[in-house]
């Protein structure tokens, strides 16, 4: 189904509002009233129906979430540059982030030479998230949604990729915070390089990089809900 | 898409070997083996090479991190995420601390100690650690990397019979 949303948002009973209409703030959340409400039942303030009008030009860069409950109107050309910017720019750190993770892993060894420390579980998971992303891109280049396609498309793909760089880069901190606590509890005279070895090897490194690979995934997973729904 | 699932898939796996290296000439016959990927299919071949291997550096007087080597086979036994969480690299250490306990105890054990200090008796021969207990003499070593006579000093006890 697609409808425009473009026009100016009209309820039924903006004008006849009551003082106690007012009061009960919770039935009026502003982004109910974007997809099956119908519009007679909804009572909205001058103040909320602003805030609405606010949030849907608001730039969305890290919130696919958003862009898909304002999904009716159209994003201004000014914000689509941003968003392809922002997509090549997420789309290059993800890659570098992969790559780094492929070639970090490369040791030389005598007679056999260049040899990779990856594991079935890294690889296992490099796979399944490259086969989730190119499945949900396809399905989000394929499913027509809006009046503004190739800018909503573009918005959401941004803002998915976008979503994906800030989660690991927050994830990646407290990951290193925890797992440089949980050495410093075991070996409490330990170096920080010497903990940044011990994260490279051992019985617990191997079950802190299988977490981290679920974690990771969830974030996958997570960016990528809204692609391709109607 | 096509393009994109082969770009990365070939990203994954052609990072397993880039300066292709000679192995040493005993170890010829494992050459293809030092090419593949799949630790799941191969891991017995990836310990020969090892195996192989360290048998090579021992022979021809050169040094091995045996530490390292050792702690895999440590890791390896305790890892409850088993063979999915062993890379090439690390099947590979565990054949070498593997192949330097075999080697050492096949070529010292019950053999005669030949030491100036003991010409006057032919009674005093080695007796080698192997299994376990070696593994773990060879983990708690201090320095780096070791070479084949002091293996043996670790190893081996000189024991009269």
């Amino acid at each position: 189904m697609v409808r425009d949303y473009d026009s100016q948002p009209s309820f039924a009973y903006e004008k006849q509002e009551t003082p106690e209409s007012r009061t009960d703030k919770n039935e009026a959340k502003p982004s109910e009233n974007q997809n099956e409400q119908p519009l007679k039942s909804l009572d909205v303030s001058d103040l909320e129906s602003k805030f609405i009008l606010k949030a849907r030009k608001k730039i969305r860069l890290f919130d696919p979430e958003g862009i898909y409950q304002f999904k009716g109107s159209a994003i201004p050309y000014y914000q689509s540059f941003m968003h392809l910017i922002s997509l090549l720019l997420s789309l290059y750190l993800i890659t570098c982030y992969f790559a780094l993770i492929v070639f970090s892993e490369l040791e030389h060894l005598d007679g056999v030479g260049n040899t990779s420390d990856l594991t079935m579980i890294d690889k296992l998971f490099m796979i399944t998230l490259a086969v989730l992303t190119v499945l949900k891109l396809k399905k989000l280049i394929s499913v027509k949604v809006t009046h503004y396609d190739v800018r909503y498309k573009l918005a959401l793909a941004a803002n998915g990729f976008n979503c994906i760089v800030i989660n690991l880069v927050k994830f990646s901190i407290y990951f290193l915070a925890l797992a440089l606590f949980l050495i410093g509890l075991d070996h409490p005279n330990e170096t920080i390089l010497g903990a940044f070895e011990r994260l490279g090897n051992g019985v617990i490194a191997d079950f802190l990089v299988f977490s981290s690979w679920i974690v990771t995934s969830l974030i996958f997973v997570k960016a990528f809900k809204r692609f391709g729904k109607e | 898409m096509k393009y994109l699932i082969i770009l990365a898939i070939f990203l994954v796996f052609s990072s397993q070997v880039y300066a292709k290296e000679r192995l040493p000439s005993n170890c010829a016959h494992l050459s293809e083996v030092s090419k593949a990927s799949f630790v799941l299919f191969n891991k017995k071949e990836f310990m020969q090479l090892g195996e192989c291997l360290a048998i090579a550096a021992l022979k021809n007087q050169k040094k091995l991190d045996l530490v390292r080597s050792c702690n895999e086979v440590d890791e390896d036994r305790r890892n409850f995420l088993g063979i999915l969480s062993l890379s090439k690299l690390e099947s590979i250490l565990l054949g070498q601390c593997m192949g330097t306990i075999n080697y050492i105890y096949e070529h010292y054990n019950k053999e005669r100690v030949s030491n100036y200090r003991y010409r006057s008796s032919n009674r005093i021969v080695y007796r080698c650690n192997k299994g376990v207990k070696a593994v773990d003499i060879l983990r708690n070593i201090k320095t780096e990397e070791i070479g084949r006579e002091d293996i043996r000093e670790l190893l081996c006890d000189e024991v009269y019979y």
